[in-house]
């Protein structure tokens, strides 16, 4: 709590002189009484003291659980429990990665002893766990002479964590696939739906799939083979380094988690094992699982977790340490989609590094580079050459251009294998 | 204080309206005693008054304000009685006042927020003390009206100066 003069009547004592002043040179009595006008003030600025605070303070959302993109309605609720404030002026601490959508979080009052007072703004829900900071509260004299300024704190928080809603999305992987069934084709032959060849007799083929036709016709036995259709271990490992956080409203990151969060309910709804993982201030693994309760817990991942959190990292993330921790969790026969703006050469350098260590890569880039200045065009052009370095070197790149819609980027993607 | 987006902290609108209505009722006054040059003075103060209280300059406030109040102090100088004096000083000043709180109020809370409340407040208490400064100053001029020389008067008020500076805390 901190007390200060506000100076604002600086000066009020001249207007007494100079019309005193001036009354007495030019012998005008009734000049020198204007004089008492900024007695009158002096004295009015000097009479008032800090008053005593003494708020309570509530603050009630409409909802603490709200859907991305909607609107979260803050109360703010003050009760005088101290003498009249003639002036007080509350801030709201909206949490730093939301914004005021409607209203303002800030209100000013006179406030009587006892009496409550109430206003309301509202908030646009963005994806995240979000603490509000504590409230400011600034107490004026009635002349404005002297403030008072402390801060109250209101333990609120809203969380808010889009849903993985059902996908049919087509999600171009790579062959590296479990050892079980699933909806990935692979080029073997075994049990399947797909014809795939057909190959010579070998004892211990399974009579069903003896080519009974052939035999008959050629009198040769040989046995029918599928294409042998596998599940895949996907781990979706988001880039959440400061470049991250380039581009205007919607920064790469957030569409690198919204495009993560689709690509995971398509790959969990076509029956896949998916992980998470993170390259950010903190450590965050998830490791590949199925089933609706590993769906909630990439839901709520995705939504909260610190390593992804919306507003960019104050310390220094210490990539190649995020990079080990990732490598030694990724199971063995894991593929990996990166999701990364490749706004630096680094992301080019990870994916090298995952491919060398068993993990066939496929990188999904939100482009949110600009060409309205040269040196955004610069970051344009050489954001293409590190896309085209990855094909050239056959990993796939899902160039995913703002305005576009993801399941269009994934076709295109598609086509050009 | 934090500042969550991009918050128009230009000076609020019910402070700024109260002070241009102060400084035109200022103004008034001095004119309707039509002395040309207190008149002249007090109409120069009007276009930095308005810049600094819709452009929230605090320089232009004061200068305006001041300009106003010299045009008090030469329409007394020439010779005006005491309650167009008392009524202009008093107004000049609330319309300074005024004029500092719409900024301050602007700076601190900006242009959305609910702001009224407190700046009627304000305006009401600070419009108290110019009324009754006038009474007090119209009390001792019908008292001193009796001959007592203008030498009372200054140590009257001298006196009233030390005061005041004697209760600061």
């Amino acid at each position: 709590m901190t007390t200060r003069a506000t100076h604002r009547w600086y000066g009020v004592a001249a207007v007494a002189l100079i019309a005193a002043g001036a009354g007495v040179a030019a012998s005008r009595p009734a000049l020198l009484l204007a004089g008492v006008v900024g007695v009158a003030y002096a004295a009015y600025a000097r009479s008032g003291a800090a008053p005593a605070v003494d708020l309570e303070i509530e603050r009630e959302l409409s909802t603490d659980e709200p859907d991305p993109g909607g609107t979260v309605v803050v109360t703010l609720r003050a009760r005088n429990a101290g003498p009249f404030l003639p002036d007080l002026r509350l801030v709201d601490g909206v949490p730093g990665a939301l914004s005021v959508t409607g209203g303002s979080p800030r209100f000013g009052t006179a406030l009587r002893s006892g009496k409550v007072v109430a206003f309301d703004y509202e908030l646009g829900a963005e994806r995240g766990r979000h603490d509000f900071d504590p409230v400011t509260v600034v107490a004026r004299d009635a002349s404005g002479a002297t403030e008072r300024e402390m801060e109250i704190d209101v333990p609120t928080s809203l969380t808010c964590v889009p849903r993985l809603v059902e996908s049919s999305m087509r999600v171009p992987l790579r062959a590296q696939t479990a050892q079980y069934t699933g909806p990935v084709a692979t080029d073997t032959g075994g049990s399947g739906v797909e014809f795939f060849a057909t190959r010579e007799y070998r004892p211990g083929d399974a009579m069903t799939r003896i080519d009974w036709n052939r035999l008959a016709r050629t009198g040769q036995l040989s046995t029918v083979e599928y294409r042998e259709e596998r599940m895949a271990t996907v781990v979706l490992a988001v880039d959440a380094r400061a470049p991250s956080y380039e581009g205007a409203d919607d920064h790469a990151l957030e569409r690198s988690v919204d495009a993560a969060g689709r690509i995971a309910a398509s790959l969990l709804d076509a029956g896949h094992l998916v992980g998470i993982g993170a390259l950010g201030t903190e450590p965050c693994f998830l490791a590949p699982g199925t089933g609706e309760e590993h769906r909630t817990r990439i839901e709520r991942t995705l939504a909260m977790h610190p390593a992804l959190a919306p507003t960019p990292p104050t310390r220094t993330v210490i990539v190649a340490q995020r990079v080990r921790e990732l490598r030694r969790r990724l199971p063995a026969n894991a593929q990996v989609v990166l999701l990364t703006p490749l706004l630096d050469d680094y992301a080019v350098a990870l994916v090298g590094r995952l491919q060398a260590s068993g993990h066939a890569t496929t990188v999904v880039s939100p482009d949110v580079t600009a060409e309205d200045t040269p040196g955004r065009r610069l970051a344009h052009l050489e954001r293409r050459l590190r896309v085209n370095r990855l094909r050239g070197s056959h990993v796939p790149v899902i160039d995913w251009e703002p305005d576009e819609r993801l399941e269009r980027a994934m076709a295109v993607a598609r086509v050009r294998r | 204080m934090s500042d969550a987006g991009a918050v128009d902290h230009g000076p609020a609108r019910t402070s700024a309206v109260l002070s241009i209505g102060a400084l035109g009722t200022a103004v008034a006054t001095v004119g309707l005693f039509g002395v040309p040059l207190g008149t002249l003075a007090a109409v120069a103060g009007v276009p930095f008054l308005l810049y600094g209280v819709l452009r929230g300059s605090r320089r232009g406030v004061s200068i305006g304000a001041f300009a106003v109040f010299g045009g008090v102090v030469l329409t007394g100088i020439v010779g005006a009685p005491p309650e167009p004096l008392l009524v202009g000083t008093a107004a000049t000043v609330i319309a300074w006042d005024l004029g500092e709180q719409a900024i301050n109020v602007g700076e601190q809370l900006g242009r959305e927020a609910r702001t009224v409340r407190g700046e009627l407040v304000h305006a009401a208490s600070g419009t108290v003390v110019g009324v009754l400064a006038i009474a007090a100053g119209y009390g001792v001029f019908a008292l001193a009206s009796g001959g007592q020389p203008l030498a009372a008067l200054v140590v009257l008020l001298v006196a009233a100066i030390a005061l005041v500076e004697a209760v600061r805390d």
